[in-house]
């Protein structure tokens, strides 16, 4: 795999092709750099609640279970507003930008140090071939509210060339995330296999 | 600076009205206890930006700096706009010297549309009726009827059964139908065609509204410049009025090119207001043919994903445009 400098990434913005980079809105070049692209914190989010439940399921194998959504409330904020992480909340976000990645690149993206060094770790993979605003899952790890910026660069992508090309949503299985625009709770229960994970239990 | 204009109001009722003058305080309060369920709706971080951004732009076409628009998601299934009342800000200003900078439009949003601009579109036919409400011109409509004898399609006659003030009722009903009709084809073109047919189809005259076939015929022949009565008739009230003496019907979008970038399951860049009118068009349109699923790549997605990724794409082309004004301004 191949490491994509200041350049390549570029020349793939630059490239008008189907098969190219997209990242869109890019609101300023200096967003890229020697090995990485900085993205910006989006304005949609899903933030955990307390419930009457005392657990999520994710399983998706039993009747009395609660659709995994009604553990999130949905909030929308604007460009320059605040949002506040408080410590040891999950908070779903995406990125501001829309991505869209060629079928021979693949990113890793994770939070910046800035925002690592106050206790935000985020670290997300996206797929070759795979487009959409990318989910980031926002915990804060330390013991002091974080009040971020709706806009700011909180992350960097790094994008590394893969040697096979992938057709992301060519699959058998239904591809869950595929051109989402706003953070989409953990759909862990549509797993293909769980009915029958969960069978094999039975069947002893 | 609605919002503080009215808790100056508030206050203004809570110090002094209330004791003083009942009676104005209670005329006051319904239309605060109204705009602060439309602001709360606003603020609970809901508010579809998107769509509302496409109003905000046609409205600053027919009355700009004037209003500031205000959304509640409701459980509802039904579109409404309200204005504040006209005497509303009059008592404000007689009774507690609060004259308000802006006007108040408040939308009510079924909760189920908040995802989907492109089961919107109806908005625009309910800002025209806002707009038709704030310049009074059905009224107009009406007077120019008596005086040319002329009247609307299916009402010629007055049915025997009817009083005069129900049939005076009943054409400026239908006036306003047609006008809200006229209103949202200016920016939705014959899209506004497709969303009529997809609620009212086949449906008779009634009291409150026309028969769908003579709204598609007016509209119609608004989009292709052909001669009609109610078009004419409509436009003279919009020359009546000073403050939009300049409006026609006309098309006041521009349809960006989609097809390349939707298909290829990317958000199109826009490059201006009236662009953002027609992508909620082109989006109605490419989602219609690529529902079909009968070609790449709508065909490796499910149905329901279709709608919803077709959705989102529209839905993000407009918030991008968004983002970058805001970037440069």
């Amino acid at each position: 795999m191949k490491l994509l400098n200041r350049k390549d990434i570029e020349n793939l913005l630059d490239d008008e092709s189907e098969n190219s980079l997209f990242i869109d809105p890019l609101l300023d070049r200096e967003q890229i750099h020697n090995v990485s692209v900085d993205l910006r914190l989006g304005y949609d989010f899903q933030v955990a609640v307390q419930t009457r439940r005392p657990s999520i399921d994710p399983s998706n194998t039993s009747d009395e279970r609660r659709a995994i959504s009604s553990y999130f409330q949905e909030t929308r904020r604007e460009l320059g507003d605040r949002f506040v992480v408080y410590p040891n909340q999950i908070v779903i976000g995406t990125t501001l930008e829309y991505l869209s990645l060629p079928d021979y690149i693949y990113a890793d993206v994770m939070s910046r140090s800035s925002y690592s060094h106050l206790g935000l770790y985020i670290n997300t993979m996206v797929e070759p071939g795979w487009r959409g605003c990318v989910s980031i899952e926002l915990c804060n790890r330390g013991n002091t509210p974080v009040e971020l910026l709706v806009g700011a660069r909180i992350v960097q992508a790094r994008l590394l060339e893969v040697d096979s090309e992938n057709q992301y949503r060519r699959r058998q299985e239904p591809r869950k995330y595929h051109g989402v625009v706003r953070p989409i709770v953990s759909r862990a229960d549509q797993d293909a296999d769980l009915q029958h994970i969960a069978s094999m239990r039975e069947r002893k | 600076m609605f919002v503080d204009d009215l808790i100056q109001v508030v206050d203004a009722i809570d110090d002094d009205l209330l004791q003083n003058n009942p009676d104005v305080a209670k005329q006051l309060f319904d239309p605060i206890w109204q705009a602060t369920h439309y602001l709360a709706g606003s603020t609970t971080n809901n508010m579809p930006y998107e769509v509302v951004y496409g109003l905000e732009c046609a409205l600053n076409d027919w009355a700009p700096d004037r209003y500031v628009i205000s959304t509640a998601v409701t459980q509802d299934q039904n579109f409404h706009f309200l204005g504040v009342s006209k005497s509303f800000f009059t008592l404000a200003e007689t009774y507690t010297n609060v004259a308000f900078k802006h006007k108040i439009v408040q939308i009510a949003l079924p909760a189920i549309y908040r995802h989907k601009p492109l089961f919107a579109l109806l908005l625009y036919h309910e800002l025209g009726h806002f707009i038709d409400d704030q310049f009074g011109l059905s009224e107009i409509s009406e007077v120019q009827m008596s005086e040319t004898n002329n009247l609307l399609p299916g009402l010629e006659e007055k049915p025997e059964t009817w009083s005069d003030l129900e049939y005076e009722e009943c054409l400026q009903n239908h006036s306003r139908e047609y006008f809200a009709d006229l209103f949202a084809s200016c920016y939705l073109g014959d899209v506004m065609i497709d969303c009529l047919v997809e609620v009212a189809e086949r449906r008779r005259l009634t009291f409150t509204h026309p028969a769908t076939d003579e709204r598609i015929k007016v509209i119609k022949a608004s989009l292709e410049n052909e001669e009609n009565f109610v078009v004419s008739m409509l436009t003279r009230s919009l020359r009546t009025m000073k403050e939009i003496r300049q409006n026609k019907f006309k098309p006041l979008f521009q349809m960006p090119t989609i097809e390349h970038r939707f298909s290829d399951i990317r958000p199109c860049e826009l490059q201006s207001p009236e662009e953002v009118h027609g992508v909620l068009q082109a989006g109605r349109r490419y989602l219609a043919s690529a529902a079909e699923q009968d070609r790449a790549p709508w065909n490796e997605f499910r149905e329901d994903q279709v709608e919803r990724v077709i959705n989102d794409l529209t839905e993000k082309s407009i918030r991008n445009f968004m983002i970058k004004q805001a970037w440069r301004s």
